[in-house]
């Protein structure tokens, strides 16, 4: 526990206050009465205002490298978006499949899974549920299992790597776990899951799913090359991008952290697309630019980090994970699949961001109790591994369970494709479980 | 200069009962973008103008943005099928009832500021009196003119 100089607010310990606070964020929050980046700051203010952390305590509880990792790889990514890449990617794929509608399920899934390993799910599915939605009028079939599929691939392609899903860009933050680490331990997994979700899913939608040569060959006549708009930004994306992903693989033999590299990878893109510009013209592309950056986001992670500084400040976490080591009986296995699957269904119904917040601290406290019990760090790391899968693939259980589902779920509503929770949660939850299972699986066989 | 000054009186209108299909003929044969409909007492009813049918013809994937360009798609079936249901139906069920209008005795300047702030959907302006009495049109073409001297 830290220590804390003031010992009572209002008359009540600051760990009442500081949990109170928690609660009642997390409740405003889940309501979604009012937006999320508010709720967070006020709480926020709330945990300086009422005096549980001073103003330099709650700056120090921001993890500056989650934030600068968000923002380095937004900026990324909405200039990248412009050339006109995605939908390449897209078109490709469903030409790859001669346009059949199952091989475009198949290969769109793959398009979406491997780009939100490396992006942000939210700004993969934006971009390539527009082009399915076209792709499936053309072919004159539904275009629900597609992005069904879609949305599953990008929940599993995004728990894949440290930079996937902000679960993962959290916990990296928070540990020593490297951009290796992850696709070393979550990448194998993360295939597994999604190709295993191909099988039920095939005899779900697949078997029925048919196009007319003639609706194929519409698809087939799509040219993709025609879907880059600007071949030089294309060429600067590509590079930085290759870079970055070079930078994260080699962050920790540099002893750099991610955020610098994907700050300095967003700004020496900047600096390429702004090059021949005049002051004037570059100053306002880097505005555009800027702009780009989900804010509500950055904002939202700041306070929830102070809120959380709060709460581990007062002790709450350390006697909730004591709390929680009683009730496993200090067993590792089971703390560890206990992690997994509570990480999973709750991940499923609330947002995982605040939750992975709480955890993390949670789980770094259980961590010297294992050690002192004989087990070795490589396995205690296992818990990390665990939060990850549940809190990423928890995503997929429910229509809520993520951003990139509502998204996608707005995308097609407004086009006449009707999303509705309850369908969706037949199929999506038992699917979320089948990937918890193999999860489960993968864990106990590989470090338990 | 007001609006009385530089409007076209003999403007080309249509009636409500015409069709999407009939109107978007007129179009081409007029070489028009839009027109006033208006009943058999000249009373406006609202405009249609070109972008108005295309936009609910093309899927709104397209039309409100989350493609920005399909180039790489040589047709569209959706597109045409689309448009040939839209076809048969009466042009008020596209048309904007409730236009932005001026009035004979308004400024050429108030006209060019309202085509300035709804630049994609004003290709006229209608010029009414009284209860939406028809009086006149106002093109971009003929404040440009105006401004150009």
């Amino acid at each position: 526990m830290h220590e804390t100089s003031i010992h009572t607010i209002f008359g009540f310990s600051p760990l009442w206050v500081a949990t109170s606070i928690l609660i009642l964020t997390y409740a405003v929050i889940i309501a979604e009465r009012f937006n999320r980046a508010i709720v967070a700051l006020l709480g926020a203010a709330a945990v300086i205002g009422t005096g549980v952390l001073t103003q330099d305590q709650a700056i120090q509880g921001i993890d500056f490298n989650t934030i600068g990792l968000l923002i380095g790889m937004m900026i990324l990514v909405g200039i990248t978006k412009e050339c006109g890449i995605f939908q390449f990617l897209a078109i490709k794929a469903a030409k790859a499949a001669k346009g059949s509608p199952w091989g475009i399920l198949v290969m769109l899934s793959i398009v979406t899974a491997v780009l939100s390993a490396f992006l942000d799910n939210v700004t993969t599915v934006l971009l390539v549920a527009p082009v399915t939605l076209l792709i499936a009028d053309e072919l004159k079939i539904n275009p629900y299992p597609l992005l069904f599929a879609e949305i599953n691939a990008s929940n599993t392609g995004g728990t894949a790597t440290l930079i996937g899903d902000p679960p993962n860009i959290m916990i990296g933050s928070a540990t020593s776990l490297t951009f290796n680490d992850f696709v070393i331990h979550l990448t194998p997994v993360a295939i597994v899951a999604f190709s295993a979700t191909l099988i039920p899913l095939w005899f779900i939608y697949g078997k029925t799913m048919f196009a007319s040569p003639e609706d194929r060959a519409r698809i087939m006549a799509f040219n993709e090359y025609e879907a880059i708009r600007d071949v030089g930004l294309l060429k600067h994306c590509l590079l930085v991008f290759g870079l970055v992903i070079l930078g994260f693989i080699f962050a920790h033999s540099w002893h750099m952290e991610p955020a610098t590299i994907a700050l300095g990878g967003a700004a020496l893109l900047l600096l390429l697309v702004t090059f021949s510009l005049d002051n004037e013209q570059a100053g306002h592309k880097v505005h555009t630019m800027f702009g780009q950056v989900e804010w509500i986001t950055i904002f939202f992670f700041c306070g929830l980090f102070i809120i959380v500084t709060g709460v581990e400040h007062t002790g709450l976490l350390q006697s909730v994970a004591d709390w929680t080591l009683s009730l496993t009986a200090g067993n590792f296995t089971v703390t560890t699949l206990a992690i997994l699957w509570v990480s999973a269904i709750l991940s499923a119904i609330v947002d995982n961001i605040p939750f992975v917040a709480t955890m993390i601290p949670m789980i770094k406290s259980m961590l010297p109790v294992f050690q002192q019990a004989g087990i070795p760090l490589e396995q205690a790391e296992t818990l990390w591994w665990a939060l990850a899968l549940g809190a990423c693939l928890g995503g997929n259980g429910t229509l809520v369970g993520a951003s990139a589902n509502l998204i996608v779920a707005g995308i097609a509503e407004r086009n006449g494709v009707p999303f509705r929770f309850l369908p969706f949660l037949k199929v999506a939850f038992p699917l979320m479980i089948l990937q918890i299972l193999i999860s489960t699986v993968y864990i106990w066989m590989r470090y338990l | 200069m007001n609006a009385r000054d530089i409007m076209i009186r003999q403007a080309h209108t249509i009636p409500p009962q015409c069709t999407i299909g009939e109107a978007l003929r007129q179009m081409a044969d007029l070489r028009l973008q839009a027109f006033p409909v208006v009943d058999e007492k000249k009373i406006l009813l609202g405009t249609l103008n070109f972008w108005q049918i295309l936009e609910r013809a093309m899927p709104s994937y397209i039309s409100q943005g989350d493609l920005p360009d399909v180039r790489f798609a040589p047709d569209l079936v959706q597109f045409h099928e689309r448009l040939g249901e839209l076809k048969p139906n009466r042009v008020t069920q596209v048309m904007n009832p409730h236009p932005p209008c001026v009035r004979p005795d308004d400024s050429v300047l108030a006209c060019a500021t309202l085509i300035m702030k709804t630049p994609k959907t004003v290709y006229l302006l209608p010029v009414v009196e009284g209860d939406r009495q028809l009086v006149g049109i106002i093109s971009a073409w003929d404040v440009i003119k105006e401004i150009a001297g």
